[in-house]
């Protein structure tokens, strides 16, 4: 059995990565990560690639998968980011679609409706202002 | 099949979680903890050692599943220095330092040649202890298929992966 690949699966918990397991397969230490992902007793797992290199006559690290319930955390947060972005992006088009589309200003009536009612009102209250004025001055 | 996990194919991964749910919050489980009935079919190709206070070629074999007996032809050997090279057994156990230098589980497959012939086999050791620190025990398993022939379905298929 050859050993000059072999794969270590760690776990992260109180601060340090610790060694849950050794294999001399890939696939299986995959799996097995992925096994201690759903079970979610680690908030992070990842495998460990060493590699034998004849030259130094050490061992290479490095790391081929990594997992944690952050990572998964921030994904989906990052696509709830984005699906939120689209639909005011949406909305926005829709909005501007709308506003340059000739016809009747519908959009605008209730605001010169307001600026109307507003100016009866005041010409209204200047109007009895004057009459009062007239009315206690002639009394 | 009556097994652990059956929706796992590979042996060495359902021994694995097996393993993994039993010691809980425990760096290891207790040799007593073993249930063979909850293991199911896959005990078949388990076995069992007590290891040796010095050398490891003293350590006692206490059971052996019958699916490993075949190349046994003498029975159930009293120590590991006693099972033969030709022996499935003896290359599954044949890294019990590497797991007891590492302190986990370790699974390691290859070639070898057998009574039958040459042999892809896996297999995996699991650390056991009785005080929670120091491994006394491991529990093993392995399986194998000829070289060259199709892997079967099932527990076979993983062998040498």
């Amino acid at each position: 059995m050859s050993t000059d690949i072999a794969y270590e699966l760690h776990s992260f918990s109180s601060g340090r990565w610790k060694i849950q397991g050794f294999f001399d397969d890939r696939d299986l230490a995959l799996s097995e990560a992925h096994r201690m992902e759903e079970a979610r007793r680690f908030p992070a797992v990842r495998v460990v690639e060493e590699r034998f290199d004849p030259a130094t006559g050490g061992y290479k690290s490095r790391t081929v998968y990594r997992s944690s319930t952050v990572d998964q955390h921030n994904e989906s947060a990052l696509k709830e980011r984005a699906d939120t972005r689209r639909e005011v992006q949406a909305t926005r088009s829709a909005r501007t679609e709308a506003a340059a589309k000739p016809g009747k200003p519908e959009s605008s009536s209730p605001a010169l409706t307001m600026i109307a009612l507003k100016a009866v009102l005041l010409f209204a209250l200047g109007f009895a202002a004057i009459w009062a004025i007239n009315h206690y001055a002639g009394a | 099949m009556n097994v652990y996990r059956p929706e796992e194919r590979r042996l060495v991964l359902r021994l694995l979680a097996y393993w993994d749910d039993l010691r809980g919050d425990r760096d290891y489980p207790r040799a007593d903890d073993i249930d063979a009935s909850t293991i199911g079919d896959d005990w078949a190709q388990c076995f069992l050692l007590r290891l040796g206070r010095t050398r490891v070629g003293d350590s006692r074999v206490l059971s052996v599943g019958d699916g490993l007996l075949s190349d046994l032809p003498d029975g159930v050997p009293a120590t590991l220095r006693q099972v033969p090279e030709t022996a499935l057994l003896h290359h599954a156990a044949g890294f019990v330092q590497q797991t007891l230098d590492k302190g986990v589980p370790v699974s390691l497959g290859g070639e070898a040649v057998l009574a039958d012939g040459k042999t892809l086999f896996r297999s995996i050791l699991l650390p056991l202890s009785n005080d929670g620190s120091t491994i006394d025990h491991l529990l093993g398993a392995a399986n194998g298929r000829p070289v060259g022939a199709e892997p079967a379905l099932g527990a076979e298929e993983q062998a040498g992966a």
